[in-house]
């Protein structure tokens, strides 16, 4: 395993980008694969008050294609979740998780002097949860799934240094970037339990969704800041801490999700 | 460079900003005795389903229960409170689950006992009865009546534990299916029995499930059926269901559907009821607790959350178990020769 990692990240390294020059970069697009670990809390009102606490883990890929005014992204991520809380005993409950997400941004200003460029556009991102607790008896297993199409703010400033650097003298200067997005929710749609949570199965056939609506609005909020390191070779190296909050509306069913996560990319330049 | 730094300092402060979720996170509930309390109270006032139907003023309830509660009481006492007041709807599938204790209302003990296993074993079943889990099975009455012993849905019953006793004892003149004391489990398992036991495509019953917190807030109706399988062995001669206090939720279920089955008879005393579906739920102490919250209509429009009562009444008679007679067994067995 030690051994595989390691020859991948050799490749990463010494894999060409094709035909470019990572110092001007005309429309690159990337590849990422994606790990996904954070502290996450979760409370659904449906079933119980108390807040349980508990860490994601993930995986996932990416699309990007940096263009010279606009930017796309694609990205999917899929894993599982661990949770308890103690009170008089551990209460455990485990999720299975997917999620997809991705911008759609345009390059809105930028002070060359100063090397930032701010992007504005849209983001979409979801995520749904299978959760399991069986000491909730008929509602152990539950489902959700929240969905937001956010007003996407990316402010990005390119860390390349042309009269100092941590690279040596005369070395071709390294490009860091460092970027952060904040995302504010347009519309976001959720697919929970309706009012009993529990599905009728009276008539023999357990359906766990059959009685699942889709209810408009809640809040939302998103916040990602990232560190990319460029190698020579024009793959890249990437860090987001990632914060997101959800919160269903108002009622018998609400949700409220935190997450806190650290995501690593390895991103291969694919042009 | 002097430009850089607020810029920097933005880039690494603004993400700090961001995870005061805090501020949009509503409180916790406070895990007090008294929180514990109104939070369980409202949930059966906002989610149980048949205080009509009991006859249960729950309002009077809480004017009752409230003033035997009060924050700092051990956890042990505030349980015994709790139980108090969830008995008070006298359904079985209204539960408090805590780690040293569990509540409960007896409803086998609403009525006698009415079977004793041994009497059968060693009296009625030979010494290689079947055993296709969760089903007993063996031939009765020089092998004129197939008996077949289900003492539990906890166990899932499957095509093929269903399907085997139906073809081994396919030329009898009758089964019997004995589900007294059967505490229910799995629903889907009594449509896997009683869709082989029907002749037709058969309505069984309505079902309303709560859709609000007003009491009379329901939803539905939500129809059953009973449908013959086009594969398989069926069996529509005729049936002698078993029943008594301790034949509850499943198994009452599938006490209801043989009312609507023509071939098939009623024999022993009233189930315990239990025809309404149990969800879960969980206290800001974390206890768990269940509550029934939906309700079952027959054809003709009747409740039988209280019990389905037989088509022919039989107590076990202790003196005649005493000889190895198991005189419900024996009425079945007479109703179908």
């Amino acid at each position: 395993m030690i051994r595989s990692l390691f020859c991948f990240f050799v490749l990463l390294g010494l894999q060409p980008a094709l035909g470019q020059d990572q110092e001007k970069p005309e429309r690159p697009e990337y590849l990422e694969v994606t790990a996904t670990t954070g502290l996450t809390s979760f409370r659904d009102v449906g079933v119980s008050p108390i807040l349980y606490d508990g860490f994601l883990i993930m995986g996932g890929i990416r699309y990007t294609y940096e263009g010279n005014r606009w930017q796309h992204s694609a990205e999917f991520d899929g894993g599982v979740g661990f949770y308890e809380v103690t009170r008089f005993a551990v209460y455990e409950s485990n999720t299975i998780n997917f999620a997809y997400g991705g911008y759609s941004r345009r390059q809105l200003w930028e002070a060359d002097n100063l090397n930032l460029r701010y992007h504005g556009g849209v983001r979409i991102h979801g995520f749904t949860n299978v959760r399991s607790n069986p000491s909730l008896l008929n509602a152990s297993s539950g489902v959700e799934s929240i969905n937001t199409l956010f007003i996407h703010n990316s402010l990005a400033w390119d860390l390349r240094f042309r009269k100092t650097d941590l690279s040596k003298a005369g070395a071709r200067p390294s490009r860091h970037e460092l970027a952060f997005e904040l995302n504010l929710p347009l519309v976001t749609a959720s697919w929970l339990p309706d009012y009993p949570y529990v599905t009728d199965f009276s008539d023999g056939e357990p359906n766990s969704t059959k009685s699942h609506e889709f209810y408009w609005g809640g809040l939302r909020l998103q916040s990602r800041l990232t560190y990319r390191y460029f190698l020579p070779n024009g793959n890249a190296l990437r860090i987001t801490y990632w914060w997101d909050y959800a919160r269903t509306p108002d009622g018998f069913n609400q949700l409220d999700f935190i997450n806190h996560a650290l995501q690593f990319g390895l991103v291969m330049r694919l042009n | 460079m002097m430009h850089i730094r607020p810029y920097l300092l933005l880039l690494v402060l603004a993400p700090c900003l961001m995870t005061c979720e805090e501020v949009f996170l509503e409180e916790e509930l406070a895990n007090d005795a008294r929180t514990n309390f109104e939070y369980l109270w409202q949930q059966c006032d906002e989610k149980y389903a048949f205080f009509e139907y009991k006859n249960v003023d729950w309002d009077s309830v809480y004017t009752e229960y409230s003033p035997r509660v009060a924050n700092g009481m051990s956890a042990d006492s505030l349980f015994r409170v709790l139980w108090d007041m969830l008995n008070e709807l006298r359904d079985g599938h209204v539960n408090l689950i805590a780690p040293f204790n569990v509540s409960r209302f007896d409803v086998d003990l609403l009525g006698p006992d009415n079977i004793n296993f041994r009497v059968i074993r060693e009296n009625y079943l030979s010494d290689r009865y079947y055993t296709t889990t969760p089903i007993i099975h063996d031939i009765l009455a020089d092998g004129q009546v197939g008996y077949l012993r289900i003492a539990s849905f906890g166990t899932t019953v499957g095509e093929g534990d269903i399907q085997f006793p139906l073809a081994l004892y396919r030329n009898t003149r009758g089964l019997i299916l004995d589900i007294r004391g059967n505490g229910g489990g799995s629903l889907s398992s009594v449509f896997t029995i009683m869709n082989r036991l029907a002749q037709e495509r058969t309505k069984v019953y309505d079902s309303f499930i709560k859709s609000g917190p007003g009491r009379e807030d329901f939803e539905g109706p939500q129809e059953a059926f009973v449908d013959p399988p086009e594969r398989g062995p069926t069996y529509v001669k005729p049936v002698m269901v078993l029943t008594d206090r301790g034949t509850y939720s499943a198994a009452s279920f599938l006490a209801l559907i043989a009312r609507e089955l023509p071939q098939m008879t009623l024999i022993g005393d009233t189930t315990g009821g239990g025809l309404g579906i149990p969800n879960g739920g969980q206290l800001p102490n974390g206890w768990t607790y269940r509550l029934s919250i939906s309700r079952t209509i027959s054809t003709d429009g009747q409740n039988f959350e209280n019990g389905v009562p037989p088509d022919i009444r039989v107590i076990l008679d202790r003196d005649l178990t005493e000889q190895g007679i198991d005189n419900v067994i024996e009425r079945a067995i007479a109703e179908i020769l």
